[in-house]
C-alpha cells in the first residue's frame, strides 16, 4: 500500500531528480535530449590522395580513414592496446599469435567480416608491390593463416613482441570486393567495417562519409561528416569564423585569443609525438661524449619554448622522448633543468671547456613553430660557448637524409609514436642498426632486445621504462617538447576531442541547431 | 601566313622538348621520391625494393629514353600519390586551374581596358592620379594578403560569398578577383602609355582635323594601335596567373593543378610535376602562339618581320 509518507518521500526524490537533470546539462535542458542526425563539417589540412588505407601514412589522413575502416587492435590514449575487430587473442608461441575475430561484424557492403579478410590485409601490406608505408610495422609476419572463419593465427620470424602495435595500423578490407574492383575502384568505393560509411571524396577538396546505420557498435549520431581539405592556417581559420566549418584542427597558439573572443571552444591535445633536437654520436666528436650531451640539455631552457613559442600548450618533455600517454612512458624522470653554469661545467669536464662548432640541420613548417624553437636553441646553445650553425633543409631532402643518415649530427626532430601509442617505436630508432645510426650502445640494444622477447605486458613495459631511463641519463637528443594539436570547436558542437593518437571518435558526437 | 604558322608550330615542339627534358633533369638531382613515399621504419631493402619496382634504379639515360618514349604518346607515368595515371590525375584538375585563370584573366581585361584609356585620355589629372595608384597598389599587394583580406570581407564580415572551396560561380569570385588585382594593375599602366603614345600620333591629329569625334577617334583609330602590346601581353600574362594560382588556391582551398603541383613537388611525385608542367607549358605556348597569330593580323607588320 502506498502511504501518504511514501507518496511523499517519492514525490520529493523525482523534484530532487529534475532539479539535478536540469542543473547538470544546461545547453542541452531545453529539449532534454542531444541532438540526433546533422552534419559535422572539420576544416583539415589535407585529405587522403587515395581512400585506399594502405598506401598513405600522412598524419592528416589517419583520422579521415579511421571513420571507414578498423583494425583488428587499436591503441587508446594511454598506450593500452585494445580490442576492436578481435575480440581476443593469445601468443601460442614466442611466434605464432591468435586472434579470435568478433562475430556478426558487416562490411558496408553487406559482406560478413571473415578472417580471409584479415589475411588478405594483413598480407596486401605486406606484399613489396602495394609499396605501402606501414610495410615496416608489421614485416616480422612470416605468415597469415585463416584457421576458420573467425580464427586467424599470425607467426612472426623470431619472437616479437610488439606485434599487436604493428596490427593497429593495418586496415582491415573486405577480401573478396577488392579483388572484384581491383585497387583502384577500391579506391573510388572504400569499403570497411567503421561508424561512418564512404559517399563522395574530391580529389584536395573534400571527403564526404554518412552514417552507418548497421554499425557493430551502433549507429553514430551524426548523419553526415565532411572533411574539407584547406591547406592554409590562416583559411582554415576565416573558414571557421564563416561558419563553414564546425571544427578547425591545428590552429596556431598565437591566433588562438581571436577565437576565443569570438565564442569558440577552443582545446588543445598533447599529441603522440616528442620534438627533440637529436644529437648523432659520431666517434671522435664533441657529441659522442655522454658529458656534452648533458650539458646540451642543461643549456636550453624547455619552458621557455613551452610558454614564450608555445605560448603553453603542449608540455615539456620528461627527460624522455614519449609523453605519459604513450605505453613504456616512466613516471620517476624529470626534465633536465635549465643550468648554463652546470652546462659550462659539463662541457669543461669533457674538455671542450672553449666550445665548438656543429652542423644543426633544421626544417620551417614541419612542425608547429619549429624554425622558432631552431632559433631559440640556437641562441641558448651559444649562451655556454657552441656554435651551432642552422642549415634549413627541404622536407624532402631532411628525410632522405636522416634515412641515409648523412643528417647533423644536430638536427630537430620529432619522435612520432602515434598512433600505435608504444615506446618501441622511436626507441628502435637508438639501436646501433638503425637506419639514422644515431648511437651505438650494446647494452641498449640488448635492452630492446629483451623488450621484444617480453610477452608479458608489464615486463616489457618495465623495460621501456629502463631503456627510457638509459637515454635520460645518456641522451642521444636535447629533450623539447610534446608538441600541441590546438584546435576551435563551434558552440554548438558537443563531444568532438581529438585525441594524442591524432584520431578522434565521432559516434558520440552532436551538433545542436543554432 | 603559312609559312609563318609552320615555323611558329616547330618553335613549339622544340618548346616543350626542352622543358621537359629540363624537367626530367632537375627533378631527378632534387631527390629520391620514395624517402618520401615510406615511413621512418622502413628498412634499406625495402627501400631498394620499391625504387626497383618504380624502375628508379635504372640508369637515368635510360629512364629519360622511356620518359620521351612514352611522353610523345601522352603517358607520363604512374602518380605516385594518387595511385592513378599521372596525366589523368592534372587533366581532372586542369579545369579547375582554368576556370580560375580564364575568369581572372577576363575580369583583368575587363577592368584594365576601361581604366587604361581613361588615364591616358584624362592624362595627368586626379582621375590619372588615381588610377596610377591603384596599378602601384595592386602590383604591390602580395596575393596571399589580399586573399585573406577578401575573405574576412566578403565570406566573415558581409557573409555574401563562401570562404573557399568549389561549388558554384560563387566559389569563383574570390579567388578569380584575388588573382585578377596584379594582372589588372600591370595591364592598366601597359594600356595607358599604349594610348597615350598613340594619341601623339600624327593619323590622331589627321582624324581629329577631319572633325572626327572624340569617341570614333578613339575607338577606331587609336585602341586598335594601342592594343597591339596589350594582345601580346595578355598571352603571356597566362602563364603569371598560372603560377599565381599556385599561391591563391592555397588560401581558398580551390581543388586545382597548382596545389597538385606543390603536393607533387613536395612529395618528389614526378610523374604527376611532369604532366603538370608540359601541360601548362603547352597552354602558356598556345596562348602566345593565338596572341601572334591576332597580333599578325591586326598589324600586318608583323608577319613580315
Amino acid at each position: 500500500m502506498l502511504t501518504r509518507r511514501d507518496f511523499l518521500r517519492l514525490s520529493g526524490l523525482g523534484l530532487a531528480a529534475v532539479a539535478v537533470g536540469c542543473a547538470g546539462q544546461q545547453p542541452a535542458a531545453p529539449s532534454g535530449q542531444p541532438a540526433r542526425g546533422g552534419r559535422l563539417t572539420i576544416g583539415i589540412g589535407s585529405i587522403p590522395p587515395s581512400m585506399d588505407p594502405h598506401v598513405d601514412s600522412t598524419a592528416n589522413s589517419l583520422p579521415c580513414y579511421a571513420q571507414l575502416f578498423e583494425k583488428l587492435v587499436a591503441a587508446d590514449e594511454k598506450g593500452n592496446i585494445v580490442p576492436v575487430l578481435a575480440e581476443s587473442w593469445r601468443s601460442v608461441s614466442e611466434t605464432v599469435w591468435e586472434f579470435k575475430l568478433r562475430s556478426g561484424v558487416k562490411f558496408h557492403n553487406g559482406q560478413e567480416l571473415t578472417a580471409e579478410d584479415v589475411k588478405f590485409s594483413i598480407e596486401r601490406v605486406l606484399d613489396p608491390k602495394t609499396t605501402s608505408p606501414w610495410r615496416g610495422r608489421v614485416d616480422r609476419i612470416s605468415r597469415v593463416e585463416a584457421v576458420d572463419s573467425l580464427t586467424v593465427r599470425v607467426e612472426t620470424s623470431g619472437p616479437f613482441s610488439p606485434l599487436l602495435q604493428g596490427l593497429s595500423v593495418v586496415d582491415i578490407i573486405p577480401a573478396r570486393y577488392f579483388q572484384d574492383v581491383g585497387p583502384q575502384g577500391f579506391a573510388t568505393a572504400p569499403v570497411g567495417t567503421g561508424p561512418f560509411v564512404f559517399k563522395e571524396w574530391v580529389r584536395q577538396e573534400r571527403l564526404v562519409v554518412t552514417a552507418n546505420g548497421s554499425y557493430w557498435r551502433g549507429r553514430p549520431a551524426l548523419d553526415e561528416v565532411v572533411f574539407r581539405a584547406i591547406p592554409a592556417d590562416a583559411s582554415r581559420i576565416v573558414a571557421l569564423e564563416a561558419g563553414d566549418v564546425d571544427v578547425a584542427l591545428l590552429i596556431p597558439p598565437d591566433q588562438v585569443d581571436r577565437l576565443r573572443s569570438r565564442g569558440f571552444q577552443i582545446r588543445s591535445v598533447n599529441l603522440g609525438q616528442g620534438l627533440v633536437v637529436n644529437l648523432r654520436q659520431t666517434p671522435g666528436t664533441p657529441l659522442a661524449s655522454r658529458q656534452v650531451r648533458q650539458a646540451l640539455n642543461y643549456a636550453v631552457d624547455k619552458n621557455m619554448i613551452l610558454e614564450k613559442l608555445l605560448l603553453g600548450y603542449g608540455r615539456v618533455l620528461d627527460g624522455q622522448v614519449v609523453g605519459p600517454d604513450c605505453f613504456g612512458y616512466n613516471p620517476d624522470l624529470k626534465p633536465y633543468p635549465y643550468d648554463p653554469a652546470r652546462a659550462r661545467a659539463l662541457l669543461a669536464e669533457a674538455g671542450y671547456g672553449g666550445g665548438f662548432e656543429v652542423t644543426f640541420h633544421g626544417t620551417v613548417g614541419r612542425y608547429t613553430k619549429d624554425k622558432e624553437i631552431e632559433e631559440a636553441v640556437i641562441g641558448q646553445l651559444a649562451e655556454v660557448g657552441v656554435k651551432a650553425n642552422l642549415q634549413i633543409l627541404e622536407a624532402g631532402v631532411f628525410i632522405q637524409s636522416f634515412l641515409g643518415a648523412t643528417i647533423g649530427p644536430m638536427f630537430i626532430w620529432a619522435w612520432q609514436y602515434l598512433p600505435a601509442m608504444d615506446a618501441d617505436l622511436p626507441l628502435n630508432f637508438f639501436r646501433s642498426d638503425s637506419v639514422a645510426k644515431l648511437m651505438a650502445q650494446p647494452r641498449f640494444d640488448e635492452l630492446i632486445d629483451r623488450e621484444r622477447r617480453a610477452f608479458d605486458t608489464e615486463a616489457r613495459r618495465r623495460i621501456l621504462q629502463e631503456a627510457n631511463a638509459y637515454l635520460r641519463d645518456d641522451p642521444p637528443c636535447i629533450f623539447l617538447v610534446q608538441t600541441p594539436g590546438v584546435y576551435a570547436v563551434k558552440p554548438t558542437v558537443d563531444g568532438f576531442s581529438w585525441q594524442p593518437t591524432y584520431l578522434f571518435d565521432l559516434t558520440k558526437v552532436t551538433v545542436r541547431q543554432g | 601566313m603559312v609559312a609563318y604558322l609552320g615555323r611558329r608550330l616547330v618553335d613549339l615542339v622544340v618548346t616543350l622538348w626542352g622543358i621537359s627534358t629540363i624537367l626530367f633533369v632537375v627533378l631527378r638531382l632534387s631527390g629520391d621520391p620514395v624517402a618520401l613515399m615510406v615511413t621512418e621504419t622502413t628498412t634499406p631493402e625495402q627501400i631498394a625494393e620499391i625504387r626497383h619496382l618504380l624502375g628508379f634504379d635504372e640508369p637515368l639515360w635510360k629512364q629519360y629514353i622511356r620518359f620521351l618514349g612514352q611522353a610523345v604518346t601522352g603517358d607520363f607515368g604512374q602518380s605516385l600519390r594518387y595511385f592513378k595515371p599521372a596525366a589523368t590525375v592534372v587533366l581532372e584538375t586542369l579545369p579547375a586551374t582554368l576556370q580560375l585563370t580564364a575568369l581572372a584573366l577576363g575580369l583583368s581585361a575587363a577592368v584594365s581596358l576601361p581604366l587604361g584609356v581613361l588615364a591616358a585620355v584624362r592624362r595627368d589629372s586626379w582621375l590619372d592620379g588615381l588610377i596610377g595608384l591603384f596599378t602601384v597598389v595592386g602590383q604591390a599587394i602580395p596575393f596571399y594578403w589580399l586573399g585573406i583580406i577578401f575573405i574576412l570581407v566578403f565570406a566573415v564580415w558581409l557573409r555574401v560569398l563562401p570562404s573557399g572551396g568549389s561549388g558554384g560561380v560563387a566559389h569563383l569570385v574570390l579567388p578569380a578577383a584575388t588573382l585578377a588585382t596584379y594582372s589588372a594593375a600591370r595591364l592598366t599602366q601597359l594600356v595607358r602609355a599604349g594610348t597615350a603614345e598613340v594619341l601623339y600620333e600624327d593619323y590622331i591629329r589627321t582624324a581629329r582635323a577631319k572633325g572626327l569625334h572624340e569617341l570614333v577617334v578613339l575607338a577606331r583609330h587609336a585602341l586598335p594601335n594601342a592594343l597591339i602590346p596589350v594582345i601580346t601581353v595578355l598571352g603571356m600574362e597566362f602563364g603569371i596567373l598560372a603560377g599565381g594560382a599556385v599561391i591563391t588556391e592555397t588560401i581558398f582551398a580551390w581543388p586545382g593543378m597548382g596545389r597538385l603541383v606543390v603536393q607533387g613537388v613536395i612529395g618528389r611525385d614526378y610523374p604527376v610535376v611532369q604532366a603538370a608542367v608540359f601541360f601548362v607549358a603547352a597552354f602558356v605556348v598556345l596562348c602566345n602562339l593565338l596572341a601572334d597569330l591576332i597580333c599578325s593580323w591586326v598589324d600586318p607588320r608583323v608577319r613580315a618581320r
